[in-house]
């Protein structure tokens, strides 16, 4: 536990003394106020020419809010796929995490370190983002909806942007070159996002060939298995899984997808330590590869 | 520190295009000895410190330290990195703390004061000069009181200045108990700071040598105004290798010199120098390497 605290301490002074980080901190809470000042403007302007009800509104502003988090993940998302895989390489670039493995450490204890605190920052993120809109929304409009009813909103795309982070950091550890790591994880980044979309249009169109469907009919009950699984796998699902995973089933979705990409990406980062390291291991034993 | 039959090959199987960066090396490092490590680019040297260090892995051979455990061996790369947006002592702390040595802040504040860093202790690495991390980095080293320090190429790159203090830096941590494992192309400075050299060529070593001789016996070059029959006669106890005038080169027991230095003085000789002669590194290598190709 003290090793860990260490690298968790030095994790930290860093992205204390690293002027990008701070500055994150500052767009992202200025991005949030902006944004939130959008989205509710944008609707209150709309409904004093309309004649509603209370459930009317109620819903208008559950709308409201949905949209204002679907344009924030994305934004947060695109920034944090940026942060977490360029978490890891310079260090590796300029040989600081082989000199640290000669010392008496554990590299998962190193890994884990790093995706902690990208994670605080991803938490700190969302939590200023709903923050933002809860009190832009309290003051510009008639607040139907309560602070946990905002509040709770924040915890599907929290789950996402950890889940991306763990993926960021999983590139990070592959690659050894900063531009090359943040290239992959862009990449990654839109495969993942138009594979979302792709895949979920495609399970819908499924859906709509079930034999037994019929218009009015939930959609999601006729998906085909493997476009539900592959729809599962996908991060972005998360945050507009258009109503296919429900909210229960969303978070263990989402803390498994952290669970398995950190996992994957501490295996992958277990070649640094080559005197010890697993892939090179058993890469030695199949391919040939020399050790 | 024994080193028995390391082979690293890099390369694959599969398209048989594989580089044997070490074919075997062998070689013995006695406890408190200051080795270095001497070949041509290319040889294996950086190799050879990668397996010691555990940064690469080995296809064979062995790394022996002794019947005691090694615990952490002190690690001084070519090109020293830390983490630049930490301040030295916060670098150095955590090393120590990683290695869970006890009171590791006096420590880091005693090596800092140690290699004339304790007034930049605060300040960010990425603000110091390369040879003040060169300092850094031996007292990063240091900092876990290894049993065993490796250093690659320490001199490499560095001004004259930086060179005389990090060879005075060295020169201290003899008679410590350390073993030091110096690679180096800087031959004059392996002269001044090693006890023995180890030659690799081609991933394998080719010799080891110490620059004192093991049956205990010296060359001394003397120099006298006045080379009197008094003067030689004094000198009757060691092998005169040669006489140039007032410059005699003798050959006698490491012990035997103060007896005889004070032999000479009582016999009238005007001592104008004296120094033992050792062979130097160049030569060394010109023996192992050059001679052998033009041999060949």
């Amino acid at each position: 536990m003290t090793e860990f605290l260490e690298h968790l301490r030095k994790d930290v002074q860093i992205y204390r003394s690293d002027s990008l980080y701070l500055l994150f901190v500052l767009i992202v809470t200025v991005m949030a106020f902006i944004m939130s000042f959008v989205s509710t403007s944008s609707y209150v302007s709309q409904w004093p020419n309309l004649l509603t009800t209370e459930i009317e509104m109620l819903e208008r502003q559950r709308e409201s809010l949905d949209t204002y988090w679907l344009t924030m993940s994305n934004t947060l998302l695109i920034l944090f796929v940026l942060i977490s895989s360029m978490a890891m390489t310079p260090e590796k670039e300029n040989g600081m995490v082989r000199y640290v493995l000669t010392h008496r450490t554990h590299g998962w204890m190193m890994y884990l370190s790093k995706y902690l605190v990208l994670a605080c920052l991803a938490i700190y993120a969302v939590t200023a983002s709903s923050l933002a809109y809860f009190l832009v929304f309290t003051a510009m409009d008639l607040p139907l909806l309560s602070a946990g009813d905002v509040f709770s909103a924040m915890v599907m795309p929290t789950l996402t942007v950890l889940a991306i982070c763990a993926i960021g950091l999983m590139v990070s550890a592959l690659m050894n070159k900063k531009g090359a790591a943040i290239a992959l994880g862009v990449v990654l980044f839109l495969v993942i996002s138009m594979s979302s979309t792709l895949v979920t249009s495609l399970a819908i169109e499924a859906a709509h060939d079930h034999p037994d469907w019929e218009p009015g009919l939930d959609e999601a009950d006729y998906i085909p298995g493997y476009y539900k699984a592959l729809i599962r796998m996908n991060p972005m699902s998360l945050v507009s899984g258009s109503g296919m995973i429900g909210e229960g089933e969303g978070v263990l979705i989402g803390l498994g997808m952290i669970a398995a990409y950190v996992s994957l990406g501490i295996f992958i980062f277990a070649r640094e330590r080559t005197e010890f390291g697993l892939l090179k291991d058993l890469g030695a034993k199949i391919g040939g590869r020399g050790r | 520190m024994t080193v028995v039959g390391l082979t690293k090959t890099y390369g694959s199987r599969l398209t048989a295009r594989n580089v044997h960066a070490l074919n075997g090396a062998s070689f013995e490092l006695k406890r408190g000895e200051i080795c270095g490590l001497v070949g041509p680019n290319g040889a294996g040297k950086s190799t050879l410190i990668k397996l010691i260090m555990g940064i690469e892995p080995r296809n064979e051979g062995r790394i022996i330290f002794g019947d005691e455990n090694i615990g952490i061996i002190g690690y001084v790369p070519e090109r020293p990195t830390f983490f630049e947006d930490l301040t030295a002592f916060q670098n150095l702390l955590y090393i120590a703390r990683l290695d869970e040595m006890p009171g590791a802040e006096d420590l880091c504040h005693k090596a800092l004061d140690r290699f004339g860093l304790g007034e930049r202790k605060d300040d960010l690495v990425r603000t110091f000069s390369k040879g003040m991390k060169q300092r850094l980095a031996i007292a990063r080293a240091l900092i876990s009181s290894p049993k065993l320090l490796v250093m690659d190429e320490p001199f490499s790159g560095l001004d004259p200045t930086m060179v005389m203090d990090l060879r005075g830096h060295l020169k201290g941590l003899r008679g410590t108990g350390l073993t030091i494992l110096v690679s180096s192309h800087e031959l004059n400075e392996i002269d001044q700071v090693c006890d023995s050299i180890v030659f690799i060529k081609d991933g394998r070593m080719v010799k080891k040598e110490g620059y004192a001789r093991d049956d205990g016996y010296v060359k001394l070059q003397i120099t006298v105004l006045n080379p009197s029959e008094d003067v030689m006669a004094a000198m009757s106890t060691a092998k005169i290798i040669s006489a140039d005038g007032g410059t005699i080169v003798i050959e006698l027991r490491r012990s035997e010199v103060p007896a005889t230095m004070k032999r000479i003085v009582d016999a009238g000789g005007q001592l104008i120098e004296s120094k033992i002669l050792q062979r130097k590194a160049e030569e060394m290598y010109a023996d192992v390497f050059l001679r052998k190709e033009a041999g060949q």
